[in-house]
């Protein structure tokens, strides 16, 4: 344990990105997996090769108590300035030192984005990918039952992603003509 | 002879050899006691539940979708109707991340009266759970008591915010509105009486022995699962983990209070009934406390291309104007970047992780609903209990379905 109270460490005095110890022990295990580290405001993200992202969970889990899976979110980043289209965001906490991680791990297909569940080494993980799958479309490999989750059976196409379009829903007019011959209500 | 005598008419010459299936049984999606809408696909081996899927979706309504073409300030009217039981905790958990986004400080009176404000809102939000926890478990009397007080908090946020439930009182870098003159008081006649009304409470159910016969030892969950799974809030605390975001990792000047953090031991309903009451006697605690050393001083962070003038300077400052213009319309432009900002909801880890772009609208919003992660615990909470115990389990962790949906 350090004498530096842990909780101010991650709230606010967060030392640049490269001088955080578990950042270091990423680098030290996975070289030139871990591709980029960055802090902002205080907070650390972490981009990790696709590859390398089920053997990082594990070391992060079991070498740095890593032990609490908060959310796995997907992430469209069709109008940011970005190498590839979509990525997951992995927010990760170590109880004991109240320390926060954020892993960012790219798609490297734009088209058909995949990446390797965590559901094994968090199972927590399990409802929070059926969410990105439903909502952004990312195939997570491996995950035990991998459905749409909050939109319903049958919705085509992933709503949160940024070409998605939400301008107008088709709706079917079905007519049954009158003994008239016109037009009357609606069937 | 005496087989003779056993036999009947029912015996299996006439039904066949006696067949042992699981049965397959939906709860809900309307159902009393899951809490909103939400099916629950059981399998059934007679009374237990082998397996149990939660269904969700019901009430999703793309909230995070919907704040991605709103300012700030307009997305943040969408967070209270997530958890629609605790409002004043949803706004401050946007606040306070769009507030990093800006690296933008309020002052310690704003800080205060947010503390003050939030857990007022756990008080409220733990007396729903308690009042429909006890519902569900037969024992109509505690509702009406909750529902007492609850309401008494609730004339006070439409007092301070216009609104019961939808407040969206907290703003970035600030608060809608001062409070009204005598709302320190109102807030204080009720904290001064609450302790008394906890104890009623308890005496109600705490050594109630029907109440302790459906909670006590009913749906455990270990630590070690918990954590695995993701669970936070009263029912992790409940498993006997000392993890409270307010005391590890402080905000809005939590770390000048004095409160305790309640643990159980065993993790099961009762433990977690027991969490949440000593909770609301905490939550007690630290609003005397807001009370007593409210700082004096401005309220409103000191940053006019966020912070909207006051509405009497608009007649005759043309800067104010401009500001109140640009502010309402365009919204103001938040620095590209990432923040995962992270409160101790009554339910759990709030958090919001927003993705600015550096335009006056959020580019990306992902809501981390504690409900949605307690909520898939429930299969491994129930698995192998009986279907009663499955309605006390499913109230016990306190779940909100607009907040697990958005």
């Amino acid at each position: 344990m350090s004498v530096t109270d842990p909780a101010q460490e991650s709230a606010q005095a967060a030392p640049p990105e490269e001088a955080d110890p578990d950042v270091q022990a990423l680098r030290a295990r996975f070289g030139a997996a871990v591709r980029a580290a960055r802090a902002h405001r205080g907070q650390i993200a972490v981009e990790i090769a696709p590859s390398a992202l089920l053997d990082a969970a594990r070391f992060l889990r079991d070498q740095r108590g890593f032990r609490l899976l908060s959310y796995v979110a997907g992430v469209d980043c069709l109008e940011l300035p970005a190498p590839h289209r979509f990525k997951a965001v992995y927010s990760l906490l170590d109880l004991g030192r109240a320390k926060r991680l954020r892993l960012e791990v790219p798609c490297e297909d734009d088209l058909e984005p995949r990446l390797p569940s965590v559901a094994s080494v968090w199972p927590a993980a399990a409802c929070h990918e059926s969410e990105a799958f439903d909502l952004v479309g990312i195939v997570f490999e491996g995950h035990p039952g991998l459905e749409r989750i909050l939109t319903p059976e049958g919705f085509e196409g992933h709503p949160h992603r940024k070409d998605f379009d939400v301008s107008a829903e088709a709706v079917e007019f079905t007519f049954r003509p009158t003994p008239q011959g016109k037009p009357g209500a609606r069937a | 002879m005496a087989q003779d005598v056993q036999r009947s008419p029912l015996d299996s010459d006439l039904l066949g050899p006696l067949r042992a299936e699981t049965l397959t049984l939906n709860m809900g999606p309307q159902h009393p006691s899951t809490h909103g809408v939400l099916r629950l696909v059981l399998e059934l081996d007679g009374e237990t539940v082998t397996s149990c899927k939660p269904v969700i979706g019901y009430l999703h309504t793309g909230i995070e979708k919907n704040m991605e073409v709103k300012t700030y300030n307009k997305a943040l009217t969408m967070t209270d109707r997530m958890d629609y039981l605790a409002p004043m905790s949803n706004n401050l958990g946007y606040v306070l991340a769009v507030e990093r986004l800006l690296g933008l400080e309020v002052p310690r009176r704003c800080r205060w009266l947010r503390v003050l404000l939030a857990e007022l809102t756990r008080i409220q939000s733990h007396l729903v759970w308690l009042g429909t926890h006890g519902l569900d478990l037969g024992a109509m009397t505690v509702f009406l008591y909750c529902f007492r007080e609850r309401e008494v908090i609730l004339k006070v946020f439409e007092k301070v915010a216009g609104v019961r439930m939808m407040t969206s009182y907290f703003r970035v870098g600030g608060v809608a509105r001062a409070p009204y003159p005598e709302f320190f008081g109102d807030c204080r006649r009720f904290l001064e009486s609450f302790p008394d009304r906890v104890d009623e409470y308890e005496e109600l159910l705490t050594d109630n022995p029907i109440y302790r016969r459906r909670a006590e030892g009913v749906c455990p969950i270990a630590p070690e699962a918990a954590i695995a799974w993701g669970v936070t809030g009263p029912s992790l605390r409940a498993c006997g983990v000392d993890y409270d975001i307010r005391k590890r990792e402080p905000y809005s000047s939590y770390e000048e209070f004095q409160f305790e953090v309640p643990l159980g031991r065993r993790g099961d309903v009762l433990d977690r009934y027991r969490v949440r009451i000593a909770e609301m006697r905490q939550s007690q605690r630290i609003c005397m406390q807001a009370l007593d050393g409210m700082p004096e001083g401005p309220l409103l962070a000191d940053d006019p291309k966020v912070v909207p003038p006051p509405k009497e300077q608009l007649a005759h400052d043309m800067e104010a104007l401009i500001h109140h213009f640009k502010i309402f319309t365009e919204g103001y432009h938040v620095p590209a970047g990432e923040v995962y900002q992270v409160i101790e909801s009554p339910r759990g880890e709030l958090g919001y992780y927003i993705v600015s772009d550096g335009s006056p609208k959020p580019y990306k919003v992902k809501v981390r609903a504690p409900s949605f992660a307690n909520l898939f615990t429930l299969p491994e909470m129930v698995r192998g209990s009986l279907v009663g115990d499955l309605v006390a389990a499913t109230g016990s962790i306190d779940i909100v379905l607009g907040e697990i949906d958005r």
